[in-house]
């Protein structure tokens, strides 16, 4: 089974066969008395049946633009110029009751966040049922079988209409979100970043979910990401957006080949090919292949490794087995990437090399300090100066009462012995060595763009001289164009100073840009590490395998296969099972000198 | 469950600490109290009155820890000791014939501030800027500066004894029957009136104040935006969606405030001579009854525990998120 | 706890019923003062307390005597003589008003500082620690928080000696808990912030990262925990010197309001003795509630009508 594309009508578009049309839309802003232009001049059209895209980052307008669809603006928003028909309806001439009526019915909107958008005291089927009892005068009894078809038609147990939002998965949720968009057959669906807060390997389920029941339904998608490798697999058309104006437009194939603007450019490039050759058949390893020679030059080591959370209360206690004996090593200027899915464990393993969390068993040895017998409780000076970190969110990472200039001088305080003045005379250097004005230093966080601030935290992690550098996701809070930035930030000092990094994040493609090595990592389990070309063109375990296919890809060369997906969760979850029965030991299997898999007995 | 069991496991913790303090006190008085006391008391105490006080203060030869034991023991039992303001009376029933006037009182009160002040907090919140949202709020943040019982002498001295509205305080005009009849329960609510209409004008600018500005953030919440974007109607998006989210807060916040009500209640007692337990404890204060102002502590903590715990499974009811895993 | 449910133990509900709530401070935080000063309500209130303080400070300068001694005729209504009239024991009660803001501003701010240093205290040290020590100072708050105050107050204040002592340590006792409380839930969304965990991995010690990182993030729920305290606490002695349990024969508002109920004055109508102690009660209650709603606005962005920022990146 191939993926169903999306039709789009070859020629000619009569007035029926448009859904949206936007016209010279031009949306402001009153901030504090000021008008701020929010949409410039923007002009588009959607038809019947196809998704059309619109990408662009924070402050681009695209969010904007969708809420005046539905006249969603806001007290201190207004269209300044311009139209919007829907059909034969032109949305700014509707107000009150007819606004009222002509929400959800012709036009629906998924947001970005199903657990924010879903009424926390309220069942899945009560908030669908409101929408029929709404605008159908139907009764409830009726509208709850309707509610029951339509969650199995987005593939949820149709029992689960009594179930409460909190009850559901991150999946789960945002299906739900679908099922109450499409309850009244709208003819455009509006979605805004639907799948931006959740796994890779869902996001790529739902959004062939999707296209699937927009071939059956034949509604319209305005579909808005930031995200242009994925906005390529879904839209025939696309825009980007930048400061409210489109830059550009065009079939997305055309413009993701021959982008016009530097910005497309731009953005295009941010999100590097995960594969850069056609795929391999994965070759099954005949015996195993000697691991490379050990080197001298190891900073961190982890062995066997284990941390678990207690959780639950008095009354029923569960063990949560965070990492699960973990066992790598960092060498010298070395930059490894740790690659997994939200609640892998990758964090932990993080803030256990941080110090922050206690391993509850295993060993460290970090600079040739056993850690764990050597200083038990507490962190020597000596650790702090040798391992530092940079945190994934830029906003919460620096202390809003502080100037630039005390996250610098703070730890030169503590960990060298400059006197104030010399001191200062670092501040300057260091804010150099991260490409910013020294003139910031003087600035409050909030005074800083958000790649300002990821570069500021670098420099206080530079500021102690540490021979190991913590990035946790330290790009996925950032706008897109600046996330090259700081990733070539991280790659400069390890070729200027030597500095070995660990790099955590879920983004493949990231990792293959950035790292020498890369480690996967899954439900606290190290499943497959080596060199990250090798990883990912020729990755061996099958959750490897999902991940770096369920990864967007424009050219969208492996197919997504519906059955084929459930049978690599099923491989994979027994893997998971038979973890708990295996043996005291799992060893590495090498599949080639710098290439190990684990745990995978039944290979 | 768990988090009912949770909360009971503070509560009896909570009383158990309040049974403490009430033993620990008397024995914690510097000097020789039973003397002090003899001498207030001008030598008009009989020997059991005097033995009782000596028990009391534990200044018989009793072990402490016994002492502390069969303490527990009599406060379980009902054995709260005797008034030695209105001797031979058991303290038991001294409380047990006050205690409804006080509940009369403050319930009534309570609620009509919990349901008006809620529904204005509601209302002004929906409509920020609006007559509601300007003007009420600071006026009723002004009206609750005063002190309970300031606002009580004033409306006393202006509705009572200047205007002669409403009875000058008490509970029913002195020397009627109480009975159930029409006449009778006419006559209460007239005396009702006043102190009741203080309690809840002191009280409203709080659950005002408090459900509004919940409710402003409240409606900042995506939900809200989307329960527009799908077209529902303006009153079932602020009761449905906003008011009963906004609610959860309210009814933390209702549990916590039960002891300041009771508070108020007292004080209120005591302009208006209302017969409850308020005005009873001052009685018991200033005729040094201490077993009377001890059972009178016990009982307020127990009733204020046991409406915190009816609190904690009315919230459980209404937040989906702690009733199902 | 208060006696009085003064409007401000609900204003900080914001605070204390979603304790993720951001503490927004530092976006105007150099402009706090200056805002503050700006606000219309905030100018007011600082002006009241002002006046009051001022007052309190120069008695012995402005009151027309010592309010104890008997200087007319019992019960005359206000005139050029007396301007608010005498007690039925011939004090005047201008003077009584006066020299009565001593006590109860000097014991009202006492007891304001002393609880919230003690809720700070607590409430800092349950959050940065957390676990266990977090467990056990919990439970007390809790129990503090659960026995109703007034009841215990006037137990406690029943037992021990009489005086402004015995005033100040058990409306400490009764109130400290409410500060803790709040303080905790704020202490603990800062916690969890990634710039402590960054100050720990710096390698700062516990105490200069509860001082120097937290505290200063703090500073608007500090004020307005406070202000709190301190509305309650003049209005819980007011409360205790009414029923009889403060010292009776000092001067303040609470006594004045005692003896006035004490000598009848309402049956007989005598308005002037209570209506000055009890405005002024109110007064500087709802002057410091002004200022306490102001600080709330001004830092929470939300109240403040803002649009909301959906999309955080920049």
């Amino acid at each position: 089974m191939t993926t169903l594309p999306a039709t789009a009508p070859a020629t000619g578009s009569t007035n029926a066969d448009v859904v949206l049309d936007v016209r010279n839309l031009t949306i402001a802003y009153d901030v504090d008395g000021r008008s701020v232009t929010a949409v410039d001049d923007v002009s588009f059209t959607i038809r019947r049946g196809e998704t059309f895209g619109l990408a662009g980052e924070s402050g681009s307008g695209k969010s904007t633009i969708a809420n005046a669809i539905l006249k969603l603006l806001g007290g201190n928003g207004r269209v300044v110029s311009g139209s919007i028909r829907c059909g034969d309806v032109e949305i700014g001439d509707l107000d009150g009751e007819e606004l009222r009526s002509f929400r959800w019915n012709r036009v629906s909107m998924v947001f970005q966040s199903a657990m924010n958008s879903l009424n926390p005291v309220m069942t899945i089927g009560d908030q669908i049922v409101d929408v029929f009892t709404t605008h159908r005068r139907m009764k409830r009894a009726e509208a709850a079988g309707r509610a029951r078809k339509l969650l199995e038609l987005v593939g949820i147990d149709p029992k689960r209409t009594a179930d409460y939002p909190h009850q559901l998965s991150g999946g789960m949720r945002q299906r739900a979100v679908i099922a109450i968009a499409l309850a009244l057959e709208p003819d455009l669906l509006i979605m805004d970043e639907p799948t931006t807060a959740l796994d890779v390997v869902v996001q790529q389920e739902i959004i062939n979910e999707i296209k699937e029941l927009q071939a059956r339904l034949g509604f319209a998608i305005l579909f808005i990401t930031h995200d242009l490798s994925l906005m390529v697999e879904i839209s025939q058309r696309l825009g980007v957006m930048r400061h409210g104006a489109l830059l550009e437009m065009g079939t997305s194939a055309e413009v993701f080949a021959n982008p016009k603007h530097d910005y497309t450019r731009q953005l295009i490039e941010a999100f590097p090919p995960v594969r850069r050759d056609p795929p391999t058949v994965a070759p099954a390893p005949t015996s195993d292949e000697e691991a490379a020679a050990p080197r001298a030059d190891v900073v961190v080591s982890f062995q066997d490794v284990t941390k678990d959370f207690a959780a639950g209360s008095v009354f029923s206690r569960r063990i949560n087995r965070a990492v699960d004996k973990a066992t790598f090593e960092l060498h010298a200027g070395e930059i490894v990437a740790l690659v997994g899915e939200s609640g892998s464990g990758k964090s932990t393993i993080a803030r256990i090399l941080a110090r922050l969390e206690q391993p509850t068993s295993g060993r460290i040895v970090v600079g040739g300090i056993d850690v764990l017998r050597d200083e038990r409780r507490r962190a020597s000076r000596r650790y702090r100066k040798y391992v530092q970190m940079v945190f994934q969110d830029p906003f919460g990472s620096l202390n809003p009462t502080k100037r630039v200039r005390h996250f610098l001088e703070r730890p030169l305080a503590i960990h060298s012995d400059l006197d104030a003045s010399r001191r200062r005379e670092r501040a300057v250097d260091l804010m150099q060595s991260v490409e910013l004005d020294p003139a910031l230093l003087d600035r409050h966080p909030h005074e800083l763009s958000g790649g300002q601030r990821q570069r500021v935290a670098v420099a206080r992690a530079l500021a102690a001289d540490p021979r190991v550098i913590l990035a946790d996701e330290p790009t996925s809070m950032l706008d897109v164009s600046v996330r090259m930035g700081v990733l070539q930030l991280l790659r400069r000092l390890r070729d200027e100073r030597g500095i070995s990094i660990l790099y955590i994040t879920h983004d493949l493609a990231s990792a293959r840009f950035v790292a020498d090595t890369t480690i996967v990592m899954h439900r606290g389990v190290l499943i497959e590490g080596g060199a990250s070309s090798e990883v990912m063109d020729a990755p061996q375990h099958p959750y490897t395998r999902l991940l770096v296919s369920a990864a967007p890809d424009p050219l969208r060369r492996t197919p997504f296969d519906r059955e084929e997906r459930a049978r690599a969760r099923q491989k994979i979850q027994a893997i998971v099972d038979g973890r708990a029965t295996a043996g005291e030991e799992s060893r590495h299997v090498f599949v080639s000198p710098t290439h190990w898999i684990r745990d995978v007995s039944a290979h | 469950m768990a988090f009912i069991l949770r909360r009971l496991g503070y509560y009896l913790i909570a009383f158990w600490a309040s049974l403490s303090i009430n033993f620990m006190l008397p024995r914690l008085m510097p000097g020789d109290p039973v003397g002090r006391l003899l001498g207030q008391m001008q030598g008009t105490l009989t020997d059991a009155q005097i033995e009782q006080f000596r028990h009391l203060f534990g200044l018989d030869d009793r072990p402490i820890w016994l002492q502390y034991i069969q303490y527990i023991q009599d406060v379980f039992t009902g054995r709260l000791g005797i008034s030695t303001s209105q001797f031979p009376v058991p303290v038991v029933d001294v409380i047990g014939a006050q205690l409804g006037w006080t509940i009369l009182l403050g319930g009534t009160a309570l609620l009509i501030a919990v349901v008006l002040g809620n529904l204005l907090g509601i209302w002004a919140a929906w409509r920020r800027g609006g007559l509601l949202d300007r003007l009420f709020p600071p006026l009723l943040v002004f009206v609750g500066s005063f002190p309970y019982f300031f606002i009580a002498m004033i409306a006393l001295y202006l509705f009572a004894v200047k205007l002669k509205w409403f009875p000058i305080g008490q509970a029913f005009t002195l020397g009627t029957a109480p009975s159930f009849s029409g006449e009778f329960i006419g006559d209460v609510i007239r005396h009702l009136v006043v102190p009741a209409g203080t309690i809840v004008a002191v009280s409203l600018g709080g659950w005002m104040l408090g459900m509004r500005n919940t409710m402003i953030g409240t409606a900042a919440e995506d939900y809200i935006t989307m329960a527009r974007a799908k077209g529902l109607r303006e009153g079932r998006i602020m009761y449905r969606y906003a008011a009963r989210n906004a609610m959860l807060p309210s009814v933390t916040a209702f549990g916590m405030s039960i002891g300041f009500v009771v508070g108020g209640a007292l004080l209120t007692e005591v302009v208006f001579a209302y017969p409850g337990i308020g005005f009873q404890l001052l009685r018991a204060v200033q005729s040094l009854d201490y077993p009377l102002m001890q059972g009178i502590f016990l009982t307020l903590t127990a009733a204020v525990l046991v409406a915190n715990f009816l609190i904690d499974i009315l919230y459980v009811r209404l937040d989906p998120r702690v009733r199902v895993r | 706890m208060s006696v009085q449910n003064s409007g401000s133990s609900m204003l900080t509900t914001t605070a204390t019923s979603q304790p993720g709530a951001p503490v927004n401070a530092p976006r105007h935080r150099n402009r706090l003062a200056l805002r503050l000063l700006r606000d219309r309500r905030a100018l007011t209130g600082l002006v009241i307390l002002v006046i009051f303080v001022v007052v309190a400070l120069a008695a012995p300068l402005i009151s027309p005597g010592n309010p104890r001694s008997s200087v007319a005729a019992g019960s005359e209504s206000p005139s050029f003589a007396h301007l608010l009239g005498t007690t039925s024991k011939g004090e005047d009660v201008l003077a009584l008003l006066i020299w009565g803001s001593r006590s109860s501003l000097g014991i009202g701010f006492t007891v304001g500082a002393l609880a919230t240093l003690v809720g700070l205290l607590i409430g800092l040290t349950s959050a940065y620690f957390g676990r266990a020590i977090d467990d056990f100072l919990s439970v007390v708050t809790n129990i503090f928080l659960l026995i109703p105050g007034l009841p215990l107050l006037i137990i406690l204040a029943a037992f021990l000696p009489p005086g402004p002592g015995t005033i100040v340590v058990v409306l400490v006792i009764t109130g400290w808990a409410g500060s803790a409380r709040v303080v905790r839930a704020q202490a603990l969304s800062l916690r969890g912030k990634d710039y402590i965990d960054a100050a720990v991995v710096t390698g700062e010690r516990p105490l200069t990262i509860m001082l120097r990182e937290m505290l200063p993030n703090m500073a608007s729920i500090v004020m307005s925990t406070f202000l709190a305290c301190v509305i309650f606490g003049i209005g819980a002695q007011a409360g205790l010197e009414f029923l009889g349990l403060g010292d009776v024969s000092a001067v303040s508002w609470g006594t004045n309001l005692f003896w006035a109920t004490n000598e009848g004055s309402l049956i007989r109508g005598t308005w002037w003795t209570f209506v000055p102690s009890g405005a002024a009660i109110a007064l500087i209650a709802f002057s410091l509630a002004l200022i306490n709603y102001a600080v709330d606005e001004v830092t929470n962005p939300r109240l403040a009508g803002r649009a909301k920022r959906k999309d955080r990146r920049r």
